[in-house]
């Protein structure tokens, strides 16, 4: 009775033993796998948000860009602008009758060679 | 022939729209004083109210068998003459009308001009002449 307790014992014994090593081994292989999954997932992250910041950037640097060309044109409006209301001021002022019929009269031919008559 | 003659004289006077605008005020009151019972009246109204560079050609070729027919040709040919609207930059002077209707003259043909004043042109001149437009001013060339 005693030996055959043993042996059950020893049986038991066994069948944990081998169910530990299986359930460890079970368990390291599930963290593997889970490990896999979570590198290949923080991969696939880590690139999708390296691929929004550089869409990010470019579409700020089109951005800038686009209002850089915008201020430059702005400016270069107001320049000329400035300038010509600057001219009118001063050539307005500047100009005698002789000099305006001179030029009316520059005004008639350059109409003529543009075949306005 | 005389008609041709009378117009040819004319419009070596009359150098503006504004000028002919006043002749063709001037014709209505020749052609109404024809309708007078006073004989004299065609004659006074031409001194009167006519001026006088006017009144010198056409009492040089109207005679008084022809006023109507002769009043009629210029009215017509007038209106027909073509205009060259012309914007200023200054209000022109009559030794500047002279000189720029003696260029026109020479260079285009019997026409006249119609003045305009925009100052804000600076300079030069706005040409407008059978529809097409130029804009030859100081502001076109500053912008």
């Amino acid at each position: 009775m005693d030996d055959l307790l043993k042996k059950a014992k020893r049986q038991s014994k066994k069948i944990i033993k081998g169910a530990s090593l299986e359930a460890a081994e079970l368990t390291k292989k599930i963290a593997l796998d889970v490990e896999e999954t979570a590198l290949v997932q923080i991969k696939e992250m880590a690139a999708a948000i390296r691929q929004e910041v550089t869409d990010s950037k470019k579409a700020v640097d089109a951005e800038l860009l686009e209002y850089k060309k915008q201020r430059m044109a702005d400016i270069d409006e107001q320049v000329s602008a400035l300038v010509v209301e600057t001219s009118k001021k001063i050539l307005g002022q500047a100009i005698d009758i002789r000099s305006h019929e001179e030029l009316v009269i520059k005004a008639l031919e350059d109409a003529k060679r543009s075949n306005l008559f | 022939m005389q008609n041709e003659a009378i117009y040819s004289d004319l419009i070596k006077v009359l150098l503006t729209r504004e000028d002919v605008n006043k002749l063709l005020w001037e014709i209505g009151v020749l052609r109404e004083s024809l309708f007078k019972t006073d004989a004299g009246a065609f004659a006074n109204i031409l001194k009167s109210q006519v001026r006088k560079q006017v009144a010198d050609v056409i009492e040089k070729y109207i005679s008084a068998g022809d006023r109507v027919a002769l009043l009629d040709f210029l009215e017509e040919k007038f209106k027909e003459t073509p205009d060259i609207k012309l914007t200023l930059a200054f209000d022109p002077t009559q030794e500047t009308i002279q000189k720029v209707s003696k260029w026109v003259k020479m260079s285009v043909g019997d026409v006249l001009i119609d003045y305009k004043v925009d100052r804000s042109i600076i300079g030069g001149a706005i040409v407008e002449y059978g529809g097409k437009i130029g804009d030859f001013s100081v502001k076109k060339l500053l912008s």
